[in-house]
């Protein structure tokens, strides 16, 4: 790593518009194309705070800041356009979260990243609409969230609502959300308002671990993966009234249910598997890069094509499970409200990935171009009339679903034209946090402990604060600075905002 | 009478498998023999992690239990004989119950310190069924002497109050089954707020060199024997199956003989009762129907999460250093009264941690463990207490 001091790594930064900084090459080294990042001025404090604390002597430690991993992506083989930083952007393990990188697969020396994906792979969010307002949930909310992951349900379809022994996860795998088709958990509308349809064709199981296999089969009682959730949101203000009609969203007061889940253990260890891969590749095919962490192959080669396979298996995995939290969420809504899912309106407005790697048709200076995208912690954002969306969004560009963290509001932007331009179709996926600014402050002890550990002849090693940081109240990279970011950098436009009433654990 | 399913025990892993077998096959007769009146059923389940899970105990009725489950019936018997040749097995009450498959989840007994014989004062505690006794007994006691260094005892020594509490281990710190000398001494203003005249005395005393644990219970007899492994457990392979043919064991009354999963090993607990139990059940319903079964990842790390002092402690993968001898390093991050976070690492990997108090940190520890990437980056940094990293490896 480049060690330079403060004020000489900003003169690679510039900002170039109240709301878009550039990152000049040279910033990092081998830099093939220039990086930018989108903040506000809240924002920009972070990012830049960040980078000052990176700077101290002493401090280089583990974890990059934003800035530095965007501008080590734009270091990697292939790369075009620019290596976009979105308002959330924050560390992750190789790119940074709110990361989104594009290369040319026409190069033949162009990579695929597991980094650049993650390791919850397809980690994304779907909204339901329902003809209900905040009145007729209010009294019944509780009684609602608790009935919404209580339990599979028995006696649905013959084998429960999600693939529970290897032939039926080798299925949905392949399928996708034509798996939760055929077994009879989902609309056939849903997978309209799905990107990808639900399914990614090029999936193969086959590419797919034992391993991976076995952490992605659920246990019984529970949905299988844990750590999903959703929200039961009330609409809270509409910004485009006539998008927002699109969507089936008349006015203030309608309730939503809003679904987040991904792959997770599964999709981690598909992730893994593919970096200890790449390493070989790496060394095979002389490929260098500025982080270690930054594991990659080459899209063409057979650990780039094997891992391609294995997200896509991952992704499908993750529609399957978002399907399966749709299917219960109709299920407790019908029982509640004695109606059945259809007259209570619950349609998918949307369902969007935050954590992928897709194939797509680009402009590049001007140029049509088949690009590998990889987004991660950002969200695809088509503009209106791009072929790929809906036809019940052809006018109004593409739904984007913005997840707070749990309990903060929610947003549902539009993609822009100008977007399309400027970050290949990309926006924001959620909130995120600086990096060294820890929610509460912890106040580190260890004396007694040591002693009473020492004997055990264990080598101990103790963390401990590299250095005390001033006053910082606000770590946190607030979802609504950056929807507002977004929205006045023009790379996706405000529509809806969604406050949430109930919070439910899966 | 006869069953495709017979199981035998009423506690955890037995419901567990019996709960699991109603919802896998529901065409098929099962049949629950239980020794007590009331058996003990799984309910608010959370799924913390992947691996980790929380859950309460309650106690139902027979009647209650079969009621939910329209091709389960629960028998009040207590099994004497298995003749494994004719599938066939035999209660005190003289039934007779042909099996296809048989479960035996009969779990197992506290090993009471060998004074107990001398004094009626002496109870063990081990399941709800003593702990009912003793709650009897303690109501008018003014002093206790509580034995043992488990999660029991540490509960017990929190939560009881108008009595003098001695507690007498063998460890050199409390709490020793779950936690580190470390871990106690952050525990150790829990014990000091108590009302004086309440007050604990924490003593050090050597009762006896032997471990005084638990041991299977096994009160019936076999045509041919069981392999069974040191403590007398039941010996099981990768699938549950005993050395018997069609016979399975989960539970407590089992021993786990395949080769473990690095960051697993067996610990007599509710939560692998009830996966045993559970995964005893797909195992039996796969060889049912020729179906390949894959081992349930849970025994691919050791992951349990308890309440000590009222706080949330989590344990994952070697929390203790488990099979690892001295060749570890243990990286510690720790704040009075709120938080313990103990990582265990070899070749800069974890292999296992030990979260006490709120640190969010579950989800992240389990994929390190499980995806074992190299941490040497990151050095101490990884607990910086600065740094939240919990969606750092997403």
């Amino acid at each position: 790593m480049v060690v330079r001091q403060y004020q000489q790594e900003l003169e690679f930064l510039e900002k170039m518009s109240p709301y878009c900084w550039r990152i000049k090459k040279g910033f990092q080294p081998n830099m093939n194309v220039e990086g930018v990042f989108y903040v506000n001025q809240t924002l920009e404090k972070l990012m830049l705070d960040e980078l000052r604390n990176a700077c101290r002597p002493g401090m280089v430690g583990g974890f990059l800041p934003g800035v530095k991993q965007i501008a080590n992506v734009a270091a990697l083989p292939g790369i075009v356009g620019k290596s976009v930083g979105l308002p959330d952007v924050h560390s992750g393990y190789g790119f940074a979260i709110g990361n989104m990188a594009a290369f040319d697969t026409s190069n033949p020396d162009s990579i695929v990243s597991p980094g650049g994906v993650g390791f919850d792979i397809n980690c994304g969010v779907r909204l339901l609409r329902t003809n209900l307002y905040e009145s007729d949930v209010l009294p019944v909310k509780e009684q609602l969230a608790q009935s919404l992951f209580d339990h599979i349900p028995v006696g649905v379809g013959s084998k429960g609502i999600i693939p529970m022994n290897a032939r039926d996860l080798e299925e949905a795998l392949e399928m996708g959300m034509d798996w939760s088709l055929r077994e009879g958990y989902i609309w056939a509308e849903d997978k309209e308002h799905c990107e990808e349809y639900g399914r990614m064709l090029n999936a193969d199981p086959a590419k797919v671990s034992m391993r991976a296999k076995k952490r992605g089969l659920p246990q019984l009682g529970t949905l299988g993966a844990g750590n999903h959730y959703a929200e039961i949101q009330v609409v809270d203000e509409i910004y485009d009234k006539w998008a927002a009609c699109k969507m089936g969203i008349e006015e203030k007061g309608q309730i939503c249910v809003m679904i987040h889940s991904g792959s997770r253990g599964f999709g981690h260890q598909v992730a893994t598997d593919a970096l200890v891969q790449m390493e070989k590749a790496m060394k095979r095919d002389n490929i260098e890069t500025n982080d270690r962490q930054l594991a990659c192959a080459r899209i063409n080669s057979e650990e780039g094509q094997d891992y391609l396979k294995s997200m896509a298996a991952a992704a499908n995995f993750a529609w399957v499970n978002r399907s399966s939290m749709t299917f219960l969420s109709r299920q407790a809504f019908a029982k509640q409200f004695n109606m059945a899912p259809d007259d209570l309106d619950m349609h998918v407005i949307y369902d969007v990935s935050h954590n992928i790697a897709k194939v797509e048709e680009h402009l590049v200076d001007g140029k049509p171009k088949t690009l590998l995208v990889h987004r991660k912690g950002s969200t695809r954002a088509f503009p209106p009339h791009h072929p790929l969306i809906p036809v019940d969004y052809q006018l109004t560009g593409q739904p984007v679903l913005i997840g707070g963290t749990m309990g903060t509001c929610s947003y549902v932007l539009t993609g822009t034209e100008q977007g399309m331009f400027e970050t290949f179709g990309s926006t924001c996926h959620g909130a995120g946090r600086a990096l060294s600014r820890a929610k509460s402050r912890r106040n580190i002890d260890y004396t007694d402990v040591l002693s009473k550990l020492e004997y055990m002849g264990i080598s101990i090693r103790v963390a401990s604060p590299k250095l005390v940081m001033e006053e910082a109240p606000e770590s946190y990279k607030n979802v609504t600075d950056v929807v507002n970011t977004c929205h006045a950098a023009g790379i996706s436009k405000k529509c809806i905002k969604l406050r949430p009433i109930a919070v439910i654990k899966g | 009478m006869e069953a495709t399913f017979v199981i035998v025990g009423g506690g955890i892993a037995g419901v567990s498998c019996a709960e699991t077998l109603a919802f896998l096959e529901p065409e098929k007769s099962i049949i629950l023999l239980s020794e007590s009146a009331l058996i003990k059923t799984v309910v608010n389940l959370h799924a913390i992690t992947r691996t980790l899970q929380d859950f309460d105990i309650q106690e139902v009725g027979l009647e209650d239990f079969s009621s939910k489950h329209s091709n389960l019936k629960v028998i009040h018997d207590v099994l004497i004989y298995i003749d494994d040749e004719k599938k066939q097995i035999q209660t005190q009450g003289s039934l007779y119950i042909k099996y296809t498959y048989l479960c035996l989840c009969t779990g197992a007994e506290p090993k009471l310190i060998p004074q107990a014989q001398f004094f009626k004062e002496i109870i063990g505690i081990r399941d709800t069924d003593s702990v009912d006794t003793f709650i009897k007994r303690i109501s008018s006691a003014k002093k206790v002497i509580i034995v043992g260094n488990g999660g029991i005892a540490t509960e017990l020594v929190f939560k009881i109050k108008n009595a003098e509490i001695h507690w007498v281990i063998k460890d050199k710190h409390i709490s020793a089954t779950f936690v580190d000398p470390g871990a106690a001494e952050f525990f150790q203003p829990c014990l000091s707020v108590k009302d004086v005249s309440a007050a604990p005395v924490t003593k050090r005393m050597r009762v006896q060199e032997e471990e005084y644990r638990v041991v299977p219970r096994k009160s019936f007899t076999t045509k041919n024997a069981f392999d069974l492994s040191e403590d007398g457990g039941i010996q099981v392979n990768e699938f549950m199956q005993t050395s018997l043919p069609f016979i399975y064991a989960a539970g407590d009354v089992c021993n786990c003989n395949w080769q473990l999963a690095k960051h697993w090993f067996q610990m007599k607990l509710w939560t692998q009762a009830r996966q045993m139990g559970s995964y005893a059940a797909k195992s039996m319903v796969g060889h049912l129907n020729d179906e390949e079964v894959l081992q349930d990842f849970c025994f691919e790390m050791f992951a349990h999460s308890t309440r000590l002092f009222n706080f949330k402690v989590i344990l994952l993968g070697l929390f203790n250093g488990q099979k690892l001898g001295r060749n570890y390093e243990m990286l510690l991050r720790m704040t009075k009264g709120m938080e313990y976070v103990k990582f265990v690492l070899e070749g800069n990997r974890l292999q296992g941690a030990v979260l006490i108090g709120e640190t969010d940190l579950e989800e992240m520890a389990e994929n390190l463990i499980l995806n074992q990437i190299d941490l040497s980056p990151y050095g101490d940094d990884i607990l910086n207490p600065d740094i939240d990293i919990e969606d750092y490896f997403d």
